[in-house]
């Protein structure tokens, strides 16, 4: 989705740019009459309108026809409308935004940024026992709050599974009041590495 | 200089009750000011006062907070410049109060 999202708007920009080069060619070919010089017939034997014509005919003829040309023009046909939609579910789909919104009435909003949520996360994470070293992504939702991914490295000597449910009741009072889901992942911390 | 408009000074007082709230630690103007009010005498960062139809305004508060629940802080600042606005007998001229935490300092919360 993310990869569809930024073709969608890297062929936008494109296509914009191409509209205004060719807008702005038509304004300075639209200073002279006639068929020469800065005129629109000018512009079009500039950039070969009238053999490109000549082309399209015969190409026009054989799609007609049936033969290697007509499957393979309906073969294109039907890639275009694909791309078309995935095209077009890239500029409908909405990002997920960099903040979560954690109220939204009539008296206001209220919302916070993933990253002080993030590091509010990893301050209480460090805390919880036999955690050698934590980091957080706040991840927010489309339509729900989100969730904490919290990815913590442990002393030897401790239980994954009791890692795993203290570091969750520490972020809880965080995550819980916000409605925030937390995935916990824990790894055993290298050699020497001590509670911070 | 001249006198400050009914928005200026609804900016001042919401972003005084809100920095008056344990576990706010200042207003945040975006990096760039554009979270800021301009007010005779200076600019107020964090807040953001926008006329409404009917008179009334929309106050957008952007905090750096202290390490502290979030939800909590957010319904105490809506409650203190509710507060403010009633004591300063502006409460007609306060439409929603939005906050949006934008950074936090990791110093624990008195």
């Amino acid at each position: 989705m993310i990869l569809l999202r930024a073709l969608a708007r890297l062929l936008g920009f494109l296509l914009v740019v191409a509209l205004a080069v060719t807008g702005a060619a038509v304004a300075l070919f639209s200073i002279q009459g006639g068929d020469g010089g800065l005129s629109i017939p000018g512009l079009a034997k500039l950039v070969g309108l009238p053999s490109l014509g000549t082309t399209v005919d015969g190409f026009l003829s054989q799609l007609e026809a049936s033969g290697p040309v007509a499957v393979l023009s309906a073969l294109g046909g039907l890639g275009a409308i694909v791309l078309g939609a995935l095209l077009i579910l890239g500029a409908l789909t909405p990002g997920r935004g960099r903040t979560f919104a954690l109220d939204d009435n009539e008296q206001g909003a209220l919302a916070a940024r993933r990253r002080p949520l993030a590091r509010m996360a990893t301050a209480l994470a460090v805390r919880a026992g036999g955690v050698t070293r934590a980091k957080v992504r706040a991840r927010p939702g489309r339509r729900r709050p989100g969730v904490l991914r919290i990815r913590a490295e442990l002393t030897r000597r401790s239980s994954q599974a009791e890692a795993r449910t203290a570091l969750e009741q520490a972020v809880a009072p965080l995550a819980e009041p916000l409605g925030i889901k937390t995935n916990v992942k824990t790894s055993v911390a290298e050699r020497g590495a001590r509670v911070q | 200089m001249p006198p400050p408009s009914e928005r200026m000074e609804l900016a001042t007082l919401a972003l005084s009750a809100a920095l008056g709230v344990a576990g706010v630690v200042r207003g945040h103007d975006g990096g760039d000011g554009r979270y800021a009010t301009a007010v005779p005498g200076g600019v107020l960062p964090g807040v953001v006062v926008a006329a409404r139809a009917g008179g009334s305004y929309t106050v957008d508060l952007y905090l750096t907070a202290a390490l502290a629940p979030l939800r909590a802080l957010g319904d105490a600042v809506r409650d203190a410049v509710t507060r403010a606005a009633v004591a300063a007998g502006r409460v007609d001229a306060l439409g929603p109060v939005s906050v949006r935490f934008i950074s936090v300092e990791e110093e624990p919360a008195p």
